[in-house]
């Protein structure tokens, strides 16, 4: 099936001619003739597949110009009544095929506001023609039913810039199958490694990785998996091989570093060089603590000659109050523990108890599964009970199911709440089946005035069920996926659901936190994004997901067990810049993958360096940004670098991406002049030492950067400090420069 | 100041000779922006939006559409008067917008039947009904931020005009970006312009000043420029994800945006004369205004002022007139048509005469409105409550056809008869005019497309 392209110059010729038609069903004759054009397996996916039902045109909630779809065709039945009972019946008119509005507007005889999507000649035209000629047929309960889909091949290894293309199959209730490649609609993960068109044509990039494709035909998807390796030929794989192995011998022996090192085997990719004792503690200091290792850890952590120093590092980081802080915070974000919306001070008390719950929970390594339940199943007063105070963000039917499948299942189920789910199994029924887990969760009291929610009391409801939004049967209380939990009349459903969980072989709940910490040090997800866990995007490596997870629950889901397993595995130790044997590689942590410092940790980064704490209103002095109570501290320079509302579970709240206004902020606010400036602060301590210019140098470059200066960076910074008679702006000034460059924005 | 030069050409020559092959002159000719600023080569995109916010829910009937004819408990205090609009009335306390209405369009149809401040400011803002105090969407100002830019570089896309608001802050959250980040949110003037000197260095997009100081400080932003040019050897090639190139780029804006002045200029009232400023009016909203005409004019694509000093100047629940609050402010500002209406009259007047006169009528599209009407029935206290089911709004400028009214309302002004105009369909008007395509989406960080608009359609009469 891999048919490889001699060179990029010839792709788009060999598309549009042979390659492109070969593979596909012939054109005209055939299809319009068959005497049984159905509505939901034939009209529909045409629909789908033109766009018509798509979330931007006559799919979106409310239509489009009066002509509403259901979202991608999953409601077959409404469609059908939109097109023959809507519309004043010009929509289909079976007398006049060719004059039904349908036809007129996507040929875009008629002014089409989504444009021209049909051309007259096509068999989609003539299908849809021969439905209406007919007479329209509805869709009827006796219709073969589609029971699933296929795609072949279903896995394969290709070279990079060559072509393959995808077959999928439809599987009736008839027992008969049919090749809807055609209609099926197709969808990459990764565009950079290859990409699909409509017909199911898969063409691999100039790059490399894995990449997967789904296909779509009605609500059934099925995957192709394909693998493009960095090492193109059999002589170069071997040699790689043979590079692997010996790196391996290096490597300690452990399951984490055997999935890593099979995983660079199968793609043929070489890891960067490990990284030196001052890059990993400052990475592994940051990662943990969220505090910049100080010139005082520096000099220690490089003195020390002993083999196991990383693990002794990690295991001081893990005895500090810092972590405890820093993975406070991190939860405080997914647990919404929200202080904006309602007036500060009647909110601020509760969030500084779920605050400090969360950081002793860390502190004591409570076990995840019992931290996990400890939330869901709380009941009683928020301030006796601080882990209901979760209640009090999380309050209606869609923030509990997206917050719990988001938070502690890596599922993103958003999208069932008003339509099957375009990319997963999820259904309605799955979406308010979890939904009813919560319908008996009562809240009483603790309303300081109307609007808002201070200190409620969270009991169990002798009632409240969910009902289906279409159907409107009352759903009972189960699981993703099912089967219905069994309850008794007093049985509280979410107990049933922590116990459901936080089982052995539930497939989401270890997976979702390990993957969640992989992504936490190593800068992705195994599963990317994070919470978006799907058979049409699987993880970079199974293997490895499914070791962490078994090791995270036998050990008693031991939270500092699984950081010390990920912090001291190959990958995270290497460095972080790429060599030609790995360059582009963004999916096996082939290397160590730089992002930007988060604005709590850049704040207090800056703050460390300059010994001028942020002064935050309301809040004691000294407090660390990591610290804060809650989100709603006001804080520009961490509204600019990214701090998230804490609106939903979702991590992707918390945004890095580069932005002026961050670039402004570092240039010219207030804030870091202040810093800069202040009596007491290192700045003004540097002017008046009595120091050489290259002494300065050194001293400042340990302090920020936290290693010692190459020679011409020396340099340019001591010849900069002589030239400048003004000691104290002079050294402002160098600081300024260093706390401005990536390196010292960036986690590397 | 000679050994700093003498400074700067050391760095500038090692910074070359060490093999960054970019002088500082290199670098400040490259003057290409990306992002919230403009982007330059971009003539065509060149228009914009001045949107002025009546926060808190202005009058039907002390606005734009009053019912003479209504009983008293409804018609309320005031009388209406002519406009240059035949046989259209508006309310006596607006006699200067009366006497250009002639140039602007008038909506008396709009409703989305929602009776909540944060929800209904959230509706009309975003186009989204939203959560209770949850801003969820990303503003119209977000948007032009997102899909436009500004069209000069060196000036922010979207601009708030606004003071520090320190009564019902969530409300102003609904002029926020939402998903979109930080690098779509506003830049926010949080100062009284009416102040003198004005001081623009209270501009700011959060805590990023715009701050432009004398020649010392720009002397040493060019020192650091340079010293961070020449420490910043940090291998790039190490982030596949190009968020550095990003940030470089970014950084050299910043300090484009710090050294050439233009965004300060453009924030500087002192550079205009005495009259204009007396046409305006020598009052907080009469200087907004003109900022507001002077960003435009800058190419700001965006510009919302916010009728200060709370978010709910126009929230007359106690009195129509005047709910004489305590002068010591301990209440919050006075509110009343007496208070409101002479200000915004002047200023509006002015600014629809200005866009005019300065040709800026087809490319600046001006909306006044707020998140809801007001109850037809005059309370017992004389003030009236939210009404979401009806609203008076105008649009002037953009090129659209001006000098009528569109839609009708009952005749106790409490639902629209003819016409009914969604919220949505004011804002799919705005995007059109910005050259924003309607099918557009926007993605949610977890990945969910979300349209630009739920529904509507810009205005076919105002076309």
């Amino acid at each position: 099936m891999i048919r490889p392209i001699p060179t990029p110059l010839w792709l788009p010729m060999l598309l549009v001619s042979g390659l492109f038609c070969a593979g596909l069903p012939a054109e005209g004759g055939e299809v319009p003739d068959a005497p049984n054009v159905r509505f939901g397996t034939d009209v529909v996916p045409i629909l789908t597949k033109l766009g018509c039902n798509s979330g931007g045109c006559h799919g979106k909630a409310t239509g489009q110009n009066g002509f509403k779809l259901s979202l991608f065709g999953f409601e077959p039945d409404e469609d059908y009544d939109a097109l023959a009972s809507e519309g004043r019946g010009r929509r289909l008119i079976p007398t006049s095929p060719e004059r039904s509005l349908l036809l007129l507007k996507a040929t875009s005889r008629v002014p089409h506001g989504g444009g021209r999507r049909l051309d007259e000649t096509s068999d989609d035209y003539k299908l849809l023609r021969a439905w209406i000629a007919r007479g329209a047929a509805a869709p009827d309960a006796g219709d073969p039913r589609l029971m699933r889909i296929s795609v072949a091949p279903e896995k394969q290894v290709l070279q990079t810039q060559t072509a393959e293309q995808l077959r999928v199959t439809a599987f009736f209730s008839d027992g008969t199958t049919r090749d809807v490649t055609r209609q099926a609609v197709y969808q990459s993960n990764a565009t950079n490694i290859a990409d699909v068109d409509a017909n199911g044509l898969v063409t691999t990039s100039t790059q490399h990785g894995l990449v997967s494709v789904m296909a779509r035909f009605g609500e059934q998807i099925a995957t192709y998996h394909a693998a493009v390796p960095f090492a193109d030929n059999a002589v170069k794989m071997a040699a790689i091989h043979a590079q692997l192995d010996a790196m391996e011998r290096q490597a300690q022996d452990s399951k984490v570093n055997r999935h890593l090192f099979r995983q660079w085997r199968r793609l043929g990719v070489v890891p960067s060089v490990p990284a030196d004792d001052a890059t990993f503690l400052r990475r592994v200091s940051i990662d943990i603590c969220g505090t910049l290792p100080t010139p005082q850890e520096l000099a220690d952590f490089v003195v020390d000659t002993q083999s196991d120093k990383r693990t002794r590092l990690i295991e001081r980081l893990l005895d500090r109050p810092e972590y405890a802080s820093y993975f406070s915070l991190k939860w405080a974000d997914i647990l919404q523990n929200r202080g904006a919306g309602y007036a500060t001070s009647k909110q601020r008390q509760g969030t500084t108890l779920f605050a400090a719950w969360i950081r002793d929970s860390f502190a004591a390594n409570k076990p995840y599964d019992q931290f996990v339940a400890e939330i869901l199943t709380a009941s009683g007063s928020q301030n006796e009970n601080p882990p209901a105070i979760w209640y009090r963000a999380v309050r209606k039917s869609p923030e509990y199911v997206e917050s719990v499948a988001q938070a502690f299942l890596g599922v993103r189920i958003q999208c069932a709440q008003c339509h099957h789910h375009p990319t997963e199994r999820w259904s309605q029924e799955d979406y308010f089946g979890l939904a009813a887990v919560f319908s008996r969760v009562g809240r009483k009291g603790g309303f300081a005035d109307a609007e808002v929610p201070t200190d409620e009391i969270i009991y169990l409801k002798e009632t409240g069920s969910v009902v289906h939004p279409r159907t409107g049967a009352v759903l009972p209380p189960r699981p993703l996926g099912g089967p219905n939990f069994e309850l008794a009349m007093h049985d509280d459903p979410r107990l049933s659901l922590a116990r459901w969980m936080t089982r052995p072989d539930n497939p989401f709940f270890a997976r979702t936190m390990v993957n969640r910490m992989w992504a936490h040090f190593l800068g992705r997800g195994l599963v990317h994004p994070i919470d978006d866990s799907r058979s049409t995007n699987p993880p970079s490596n199974p293997e490895l997901l499914d070791a962490l997870a078994e090791d995270f629950a036998a050990s008693g889901y031991d939270i500092q067990r699984l950081i010390q397993a990920i912090t001291g595995s190959y990958a995270y130790g290497l460095e972080a810049a790429p060599h030609p044997g790995n360059a582009g590689d963004t999916q096996t942590f082939a290397r160590f993958y730089p992002r930007r410092l988060t604005a709590e940790v850049l704040l207090d980064g800056v703050s460390q360096v300059l010994d001028v704490p942020t002064e935050f209103g309301g809040i004691p002095a000294g407090t660390r940004a990591i610290d804060l109570p809650d989100e709603n501290v006001a804080a520009h320079f961490l509204d600019v670098f990214g701090r998230p509302g804490r609106m939903s579970a979702c991590e992707c709240e918390r945004v890095d991406a580069p932005a002026l206004t961050q670039a402004l902020e570092l240039v010219n606010s207030a804030e870091i002049q202040r810093k800069l400036t202040a009596k007491a602060g290192y700045a003004e301590k540097l002017a008046t030492a009595n120091r050489s210019p290259g002494e300065l140098a050194v001293e400042i470059f340990r302090r920020v950067l936290a290693r010692e200066p190459h020679e011409e960076e020396l340099k340019v910074a001591k010849t900069f400090l002589e030239s400048e008679p003004d000691r104290a702006e002079a050294c402002r000034s160098l600081l300024w420069s260093l706390l401005a460059t990536n390196e010292f924005l960036l986690n590397h | 100041m000679t050994s700093r030069a003498t400074r700067r050409r050391f760095l500038q020559a090692s910074l070359t000779a060490g093999g960054a092959g970019l002088t500082l002159a290199d670098v400040l000719q490259r003057q290409a922006l990306a992002g919230a600023v403009g982007t330059a080569g971009r003539t065509s995109n060149d228009t914009s939006v001045i949107q002025i916010w009546l926060g808190g829910g202005p009058s039907q009937f002390e606005t734009f559409d009053p019912k003479p004819e209504a009983p008293a408990e409804i018609r309320g205090p005031y009388s209406p008067i002519q406009t240059k609009l035949p046989g259209i009335l508006c309310c006596e306390k607006l006699p200067l917008t009366a006497m250009v209405l002639n140039r602007a369009a008038v909506i008396r149809s709009v409703t989305h039947g929602t009776n909540g401040h944060f929800v209904g400011a959230h509706w009309c803002s975003t186009g989204y009904s939203g959560d209770l105090n949850k801003s969820t969407h990303p503003s119209a100002g977000a948007i032009a931020s997102r899909f436009r830019g500004a069209a000069n570089p060196g000036v922010p896309a979207y601009v708030l005009l606004s003071e520090e608001q320190t009564r019902n802050p969530e409300i102003a959250t609904v002029m926020g970006s939402a998903y979109l980040g930080s690098q779509h949110s506003p830049f926010t003037i949080l100062q009284d312009p009416f102040r003198d000197p004005f001081q623009p260095d209270k501009v700011r997009h959060a805590a990023s000043s715009l701050k432009l100081a004398d020649d010392f400080t720009l002397s040493r932003i060019e020192d650091r420029r340079s010293l961070l040019r020449g420490l910043d050897r940090f291998a790039r090639h190490a982030d596949a994800t190009r968020a550095m190139e990003g940030m470089d780029s970014f950084t050299r804006s910043a300090f484009d945006m710090l050294t050439s002045g233009a965004a300060r200029r453009a924030f500087d009232l002192n550079e205009e004369s005495p009259a204009v400023r007396d046409r305006y009016g020598r009052h907080r909203w009469g200087q907004m205004g003109l900022l507001a005409r002077r960003l435009v004019e800058a190419g700001v694509a965006f510009v919302t002022l916010n009728t200060a000093p709370d978010s709910l100047c126009w929230d007359w629940h106690r009195n129509i007139v005047n709910d004489n609050r305590p002068v010591d402010g301990s209440d919050g500002p006075t509110r009343g048509m007496d208070v409101s209406g002479p200000p915004l009259d002047q200023m509006l007047a002015a600014l629809i005469a200005d866009l005019y006169e300065r040709g800026l009528d087809r490319k600046v599209l001006l909306v006044v409105w707020g998140e809801f009407g007001r109850t037809p029935r005059v309370n017992e206290t004389g003030g009236r409550d939210h009404w979401g089911s009806l609203m008076s709004i105008l649009m002037a400028g953009g090129g659209l056809k001006v000098g009528q009214v569109i839609g009708s309302s009952s005749a106790n002004g409490e639902v629209p008869v003819s016409r009914p105009v969604s919220p949505t369909d004011v804002l799919a008007t705005l995007y059109r005019h910005l050259g924003i395509d309607l099918s557009r989406q926007t993605m949610t960080n977890d990945g969910r497309p979300i349209p630009l608009l739920p529904d509507g359609a810009p205005i076919a009469e105002l076309l």
